[in-house]
């Protein structure tokens, strides 16, 4: 697991799109800071201080298609160019290479997450004055949920990738899934509670309310969809 | 008796509707070459995906190096360098890279591994050149390298020479005989070049449509490739009913032009000779000839007569 972790590494440094889609996030950061808060959402909201910036960020699926897009793309490139091959040749057991590909996933887009965030922050910091006013310690509580909900997102998307079984189908699907859960739903589903609680939309405030409920679902996604996706691997023919 | 590298045990694979393999029994013993042949189809393929464990077989059972899938089998395959179809390259990095990850991923502690076997394949010069930039000779090579690199007691290589020049497949084969002989690995290789085979297998494994039909030592194929009796004459149905009629037991094959081919025993000839002249057969050539292993390959696939 260890080396397979290092080999893991190895790839997500030198993993082009994700680079991109950095470069993305810091262009959509330029221009959100060159343009600043509009007025009216400041009003509406009734933001006030910089740690909105964080209550805001943190729980912002806007990128929910952008991570189905790096993860099909991480997992199901693997497949395509039959680099995947070479891990199940040499004996590395097919939960291990779940596992590892979820981690490795879950390492992408929790710096995606973390960068939007940051670029909350930094917006809301420049509107208000840069302080940690409001910030408390349960503000990591409330991020540690939401990366819980970040993992077991990953690995939705990883069964997917794998039941497609190669790079391009897998965009198509995890685009779409993505677009369609993360993005589009949640201007219907607004006020459902089972759906609000589930990992498509990240915990919405640092309440127990919002918080146990959200961890819980988590915790019960990442544990059926790793064995899902472990039973389907298992029995999956790698054979193109 | 040497120690068993590969056992199958009725092994089988279905897709959907087709047979890929239909019972494959096969034992291949430590330090031997051995060349698996047949044609586009057969099996090759997916036989050594299934003993590479990328695809599950229907039914049926194998044992590598004495253990059987499971836990002790995983641990069994870091011992195995497969290359099946093209090598798994990573294209954007580089020649160096695609060998150290696989130095990683088969747990070699050995650092200097890496180096070694780029060298030993004749692309030291070329280790830093990303690996979509190889042309086919050298991306075989590297597959090798990286088949090499966890010091393998078995190699399972799928079509190693294809796309390769007449050069790059001397220097190959010469490479495998070197690997055989020193590090004493058994290596099973397919190809369609079967004169190549022919060149570098100690044992011969001819499949087809899933089903093993021959197995035979370099010896005893050098045997049966060798001669073979050629006849032509008047009437081959006639010829044929005598053939099964005195001589059940041999193999032969009815070809364009009247010509009909009996494989492996020479001395039959003059029996035959006075069979086809009792039954007033006119016999315009009874001649002894060599066959090709591409021949002896149709002979045993396809055009054989009495299978």
């Amino acid at each position: 697991m260890f080396n397979l972790m290092r080999i893991e590494s190895f790839k997500l440094k030198r993993f082009t799109p994700f680079y991109v889609s950095l470069l993305l996030v810091g262009f959509m950061m330029m221009v959100t800071l060159v343009k600043g808060l509009k007025p009216d959402a400041v009003a509406y909201w009734g933001y006030t201080c910089m740690h909105d910036g964080f209550v805001d960020g943190v729980q912002d699926c806007s990128l929910a298609f952008l991570f189905g897009m790096l993860i099909a793309w991480y997992v199901g490139i693997d497949f395509t160019e039959r680099t995947i091959h070479r891990a199940l040749t040499t004996g590395t057991k097919r939960w291990m290479i779940v596992v590892a590909k979820i981690m490795a996933t879950s390492i992408l887009t929790l710096i995606m997450h973390l960068l939007l965030i940051l670029e909350d922050v930094i917006v809301y910091g420049r509107t208000f004055g840069f302080s940690l006013d409001g910030f408390v310690p349960r503000d990591l509580l409330w991020l540690g949920v939401v990366v819980l909900q970040l993992i077991a997102y990953n690995a939705f998307f990883v069964l997917i990738s794998v039941i497609c079984g190669n790079v391009y189908s897998a965009l198509f699907a995890c685009v779409a899934v993505s677009a369609i859960c993360g993005n589009i739903l949640r201007n219907f589903f607004a006020g459902f509670y089972v759906y609000e609680h589930s990992f498509f939309c990240f915990a919405k405030s640092s309440q127990n309310s919002d918080l146990i409920p959200c961890a819980i679902c988590a915790i019960i996604a990442l544990v059926i969809l790793v064995a899902v996706t472990i039973v389907v691997f298992n029995k999956r023919d790698v054979a193109n | 008796m040497s120690e068993i590298i590969l056992e199958t045990r009725n092994l089988t694979k279905h897709y959907k509707n087709a047979v890929a393999l239909d019972n494959v029994s096969i034992t291949l013993k430590k330090n031997h070459i051995y060349g698996f042949i047949g044609e586009n189809g057969a099996g090759k393929s997916t036989f050594m995906k299934v003993i590479s464990g990328l695809i599950l077989p229907t039914a049926g059972e194998y044992s590598l190096m004495g253990e059987s899938p499971g836990n002790a089998l995983d641990d069994k395959r870091k011992l195995v360098g497969t290359m099946i179809e093209d090598p798994y390259l990573f294209p954007k990095y580089t020649v160096r890279q695609n060998v150290e990850l696989q130095r990683i991923l088969v747990g070699n502690p050995d650092k200097m591994a890496t180096d070694r076997v780029i060298e030993q394949v004749g692309l030291e010069e070329n280790k830093n050149k990303k690996a979509k930039k190889l042309s086919m000779g050298m991306k075989q090579r590297l597959g090798l390298a990286m088949a090499m690199v966890g010091n393998p007691q078995f190699l399972i290589l799928d079509e190693p020479i294809n796309g390769l020049d007449p050069k790059n497949i001397v220097t190959l084969r010469n490479m495998l005989k070197q690997i055989n002989k020193e590090k004493e690995c058994t290596i099973f290789v397919s190809s369609h070049i079967l004169s190549e085979l022919y060149l570098l297998a100690t044992d011969f494994i001819f499949i087809h449509k899933g089903r093993i039909i021959e197995t035979v030592t370099h010896e005893e194929l050098e045997e049966k490739c060798s001669q073979y009796i050629q006849l032509k004459d008047n009437n081959v149905p006639e010829t044929v009913t005598i053939l099964e009629k005195h001589f059940p037991d041999v193999v032969y094959k009815v070809e364009a032009g009247d010509v009909v081919k009996i494989y492996g025993k020479l001395e039959m000839k003059a029996e035959l000779a006075k069979y086809l002249m009792e039954a007033g057969i006119v016999v315009s050539e009874l001649s002894e000839k060599e066959q090709s292993l591409e021949e002896y390959f149709m002979t045993i696939t396809g055009g054989k007569a009495n299978v």
